[in-house]
């Protein structure tokens, strides 16, 4: 009997994207944390972050799949938090 | 102590697949924040710990709803002791039927067969039960 594991909780489930995932994961419980020792309120962040309220609420209930990073950057951004990503470009020298 | 989500086998990734992708992923994320945090994280979702004895002396449903939204799901989940919180079932809805409750008992077993075959054995999760 296989027990699937990972130190990433979404790919153990197989899920697609799951680095993507698990970072917007952290961010999620970073913000759940900053709220909780702030006593901020949902709406406030939203309001600071320039967000609606319901997409902060969906983003800290963990509806991981309903926001870009670009959604969470602006609400981790209300506690001087980001998310950097890089890019690069590969291309196959042609044959 | 902080327990990495596991996932019993294949079978129970295709029952967590046939929610569909969005509600997958909320599952996933319920239930790796509850594995960290049982206590902080009930505060955040509408989340219940239920024990399921009918299954697994450890044995624990979890009820997730959606605040807000209208999803409803059950998951069974077992703690090995000093290892992972394994993912025994996934299903929408807050029901389950008796078929339903006989396989997860069998994965139960099965789990904690293999468990004790390791020197290692199930134990209650979380650790000071809680629900709401």
């Amino acid at each position: 009997m296989p027990i699937l594991r990972d130190r990433n909780p979404f790919a153990a489930a197989g899920l697609a994207e799951a680095d993507a995932l698990a970072i917007k994961q952290r961010a999620v419980e970073f913000l759940r944390g900053q709220l909780e020792k702030s006593g901020m309120t949902q709406t406030e962040l939203a309001r600071r972050a320039g967000l609606a309220p319901s997409h902060v609420s969906e983003m800290l209930s963990g509806r991981l799949a309903r926001f870009g990073m670009d959604r969470i950057n602006a609400a981790l951004a209300v506690f001087d938090g980001k998310i950097e990503t890089s890019y690069a470009l590969k291309i196959e020298a042609a044959k | 102590m902080i327990k990495e989500l596991a996932f019993f086998d294949e079978s129970v990734r295709r029952e967590l697949s046939a929610l569909g992708t969005d509600d997958a992923i909320y599952v996933v994320s319920c239930l790796a924040s509850l594995a960290k945090a049982p206590a902080s994280f009930a505060r955040w979702n509408a989340i219940r710990i239920l024990p399921m004895p009918e299954a697994g002396a450890h044995c624990v449903k979890i009820e997730i709803d959606e605040p807000g939204g209208d999803f409803q799901g059950a998951s069974c989940l077992a703690a090995i002791e000093g290892d992972a919180l394994v993912v025994l079932g996934v299903g929408s809805g807050f029901a389950m039927d008796a078929a339903a409750t006989r396989l997860v008992a069998k994965r139960y077993a099965a789990l904690e067969a293999e468990a004790s075959s390791t020197g290692a054995r199930l134990e209650r999760w979380p650790p000071v039960q809680e629900s709401r």
